[in-house]
């Protein structure tokens, strides 16, 4: 599964699979473009995975209805339902750290 | 404006170099920029047997449930699925069933199929394709690389050095300050400052320290029109010094700078052009450029060293 982009006209549907990394960004926020190589390390090493960028510079009323103030902010949603969340930027093990705990429960 | 430089401070008789911190490279984050280059070449393919960093899918048969299943698919080694599991299939061909005891009770796992990473070694052919100008090869990229982080380290070290050196070149210059310059330079901020409150829905002059927080860094008005009157003599000889510095290297801002400023504080911060006009006057504008003409050479004058 590729990184894919999202609009308003799809986020919700594409967040409502079995495990989502929903990446909310701004177009010019650099520790954005920081965390987003990041996510392209883990997609390399999990291509499986399910992720899901939304532009919220572009797209500012899904980042309102979904309660972003910050970018980057990521949500991690398990069967549609948001089951954890971060604003700034994640490392790596931390990003792993929540997929473990449940991708797979 | 009746205030004026009468005599400037020379900054190139300033030694900067004692103030910074000498470069030192990242090699770890260079290593894993270029191992980066090989991410969109990654290649999967359909294998017999498991080695770190290949997806597994495997069967798993367990009186615990969690482990009982029919198709589970992880990456070997990732850590993700479950570190004793994956340890296991690792080595394992196709068809190929293990067991083991787990804390939670026995598992069998029997190995269904595998995909096998490659992971390409960075190449000038994958450099080519990232478009850059003049970077062509590896080497160009890890010479790339090193400049982008240079430039960064640059950015961060050189506050400190670059306020000592604007320090030493208004306090090494002579300037007649006019004092309604001065008010002028306050109240142009201040102006400002009620502009953006009051877009925002406040009065500047009943702001809470609580509306002030995350705002602007006072707790009141007071504090505010004290701070902005502080600082109002060192931005007023800044401003001099630009326009001064711009006389002799034909720094020139005008309403074309403008309109792109407004449009991109426009797309920054979600506001109406004439909301972003009514924050940010013209004049404001223009004293803030020629001002920050002064950073903008001293900062120059600073990176030759570094």
């Amino acid at each position: 599964m590729a990184i894919q982009n999202a609009d308003k006209s799809n986020f919700k549907e594409l967040i409502g699979e079995d495990f989502v990394i929903a990446d909310f960004y701004g177009t010019t926020c650099v520790p954005c473009k920081l965390f987003s190589k990041i996510l392209e390390d883990i997609e390399a090493e999990i291509p499986f995975l399910n992720i899901v960028k939304l532009n919220a510079t572009d797209n500012p009323e899904i980042a309102e209805e979904y309660g972003i103030t910050a970018v980057p902010t990521i949500h991690f949603y398990k069967g549609g339902e948001l089951v954890d969340s971060h604003v700034g930027v994640m490392q790596p093990q931390a990003v792993k750290d929540v997929i473990a705990r449940y991708m797979y429960a | 404006m009746k205030s004026r430089v009468l005599q400037v401070k020379d900054y190139r008789d300033v030694d900067v170099k004692p103030l910074l911190k000498p470069f030192t490279p990242d090699e770890e984050a260079l290593e894993t920029e270029l191992r980066r280059l090989a991410n969109p070449y990654i290649r999967w393919e359909e294998g017999e047997q498991v080695s770190a960093g290949d997806q597994a899918a495997c069967r798993l048969v367990s009186d615990c449930p969690r482990f009982n299943k029919e198709k589970v698919r992880f990456v070997a080694g990732s850590g993700m699925f479950h570190q004793e599991l994956e340890a296991l299939a690792i080595g394992m061909k196709v068809g190929e069933t293990r067991k083991t005891v787990l804390p939670e009770g026995g598992v069998a796992l029997t190995l269904t199929g595998v995909m096998n990473r490659t992971v390409p070694a960075p190449s000038d052919e994958m450099v080519e394709k990232l478009g850059l100008e003049g970077v062509r090869t590896v080497t160009d990229y890890r010479a790339y690389l090193l400049a982008q982080q240079k430039e960064a380290a640059f950015k961060q070290d050189s506050y400190e050095p670059l306020n000592r050196l604007v320090r030493d070149v208004i306090d090494g210059s002579e300037f007649v300050l006019n004092r309604e310059d001065w008010a002028a330079v306050v109240n142009r901020e201040l102006d400002r400052c009620r502009a953006l409150c009051r877009q925002e829905g406040m009065v500047l002059e009943e702001m809470t320290p609580e509306q002030f927080q995350g705002r602007i860094p006072v707790k009141s008005y007071h504090e505010l029109v004290a701070m902005l009157q502080y600082e109002g003599w060192d931005k007023l000889c800044r401003y001099l010094l630009g326009c001064l510095y711009a006389e002799n290297d034909g720094f020139r801002t005008g309403e074309a700078e403008y309109g792109e400023f407004i449009a991109d504080y426009v797309r920054s911060w979600h506001v109406s052009e004439e909301n972003a006009r009514e924050a940010n006057p013209y004049d404001s504008f223009l004293f803030n450029e020629y001002a920050g003409h002064a950073y903008t050479v001293l900062k120059e004058y600073i990176r030759k060293f570094y």
